[in-house]
């Protein structure tokens, strides 16, 4: 006799919980999950309610999809996981992060792909519009600074610690730099005049200072990330600011440590 | 391929883990099957839903602790997946159980509980 002969409400339900895991973990195991919950309906009947197995359900989704969310960012990232210990999961198991993500190499190049194909459109689009030759330049700049970008964030994870760190509080003093002495626009001084080219350079520089600061999350390095949190929140827009804030909180739930609750702290104060 | 670790470096077990792997030290089992016999062998003071059932199968899996195995029944629902412990799997449920026998020990020692209580 089939779940949904029997009570069809509990069917659906289960079915809907089932469906909203992430697909690699449906795929591999969402039918045989759905058969395990048609034998508990069958067999057990409300000997397990059917309130602490929905309960039981939305642990496990709100667990996978933190799994899932994890390996993204340390896939992007292109951080080496950490379990803070070689332990198996527990009631809330910990994602499995016992070898190096093999995918972050093709995120990158992914990454850099589409950063360069999104220069080359706004060319050609700029070129169809009749742009100035200024504008044309402009992109064409940026398609030699992202991969020049690239080159420096990858580079990065070879820097000792202390080179990262180095890296980071120069990020944070040239983006106080650029806020106290940039070009303003609107009131928002983020811009550097190189010739031709204004350069917005917060663009470069944050996700350069947060990547760093994800691989080596020494005090120096937050000492650097709050000078910068400091820089962005001088400025009369929230924008930049939200990203580091959003970054450093998605790093503070990956890889909790002592550390991140600094510029978190700061952050948060500036907003 | 995981990278295979050593069994002591899986310890200390989580106790939904550990009656997983004490549900199929003797024999393969479906994951309704894991349910059950873990139910029933504690007396229902342990039960183990779905979603954490499949989330630590899951992680078992990749570290290697447990594998897809062949049904015992041919006639089976083809949805429901066998599983049995590896070599690494029983390996870490033994030492798991050891550490759980010291502590019993330790605690007998300290008479927390009696001398023969536990068998």
């Amino acid at each position: 006799m089939s779940m949904e002969r029997r009570n069809p409400a509990p069917s659906r339900v289960y079915r809907a919980m089932v469906g909203a895991y992430p697909k690699a973990f449906r795929d591999e195991y969402g039918a045989e999950m759905l058969r395990t919950l048609e034998d508990l309906h069958q067999n057990e009947g409300s000997a397990l309610p059917s309130a602490l197995i929905l309960v039981d359900l939305g642990v496990g989704l709100l667990r996978e999809w933190r799994s899932e969310a994890q390996h993204l960012v340390l896939a992007v990232t292109g951080l080496h996981p950490t379990t803070g210990g070689d332990r198996l999961p527990d009631s809330i198991p910990q994602p499995q992060m016992t070898a190096p993500d093999p995918t972050s190499d093709r995120t990158n190049s992914t990454g850099l792909i589409c950063g360069v194909a999104a220069a080359a459109l706004g060319i050609v689009y700029m070129t169809l519009a009749g742009a100035p030759v200024s504008y044309l330049a402009g992109n064409a700049a940026a398609m030699i600074i992202g991969p020049l970008v690239f080159w420096l964030i990858r580079a990065t994870s070879e820097f000792s610690g202390r080179s990262t760190d180095l890296l980071l509080v120069l990020s944070s003093f040239a983006l106080l730099a650029i806020a106290l002495r940039g070009t303003s626009v609107d009131g928002a001084s983020r811009w550097v005049q190189l010739g031709p080219v204004s350069l917005q350079l917060s663009l470069v520089l944050v996700p350069v200072l947060l990547v760093s600061f994800a691989r080596s999350p020494g005090l120096l390095g937050a000492l650097g990330v709050a000078l910068a949190s400091v820089a962005l929140a001088l400025q009369p827009d929230r924008a930049m600011a939200g990203v580091v804030l959003v970054a450093l909180g998605t790093l503070a739930a990956v890889r909790p440590g002592r550390v991140l609750w600094l510029p978190l702290q700061l952050r948060r104060h500036s907003c | 391929m995981p990278e295979k670790k050593s069994p002591t470096a899986f310890l200390p077990l989580s106790e939904p883990v550990f009656e997983i792997l004490l549900a199929l030290a003797d024999e393969s089992r479906h994951g309704y099957g894991i349910m059950q016999e873990v139910s029933a062998r504690t007396e229902s003071r342990v039960r183990i839903g779905p979603g954490t059932l499949y989330g630590a199968i899951k992680r078992l899996r990749v570290d290697g602790l447990v594998e897809p195995a062949e049904p015992s029944d041919a006639g089976d629902d083809e949805r429901r997946r066998h599983y049995r412990l590896t070599e690494l799997g029983r390996s870490v449920a033994v030492l798991e159980t050891q550490r759980m026998a010291d502590t019993v020990r330790a605690a007998r020692s300290k008479r927390l509980i009696p001398l023969e209580g536990l068998g």
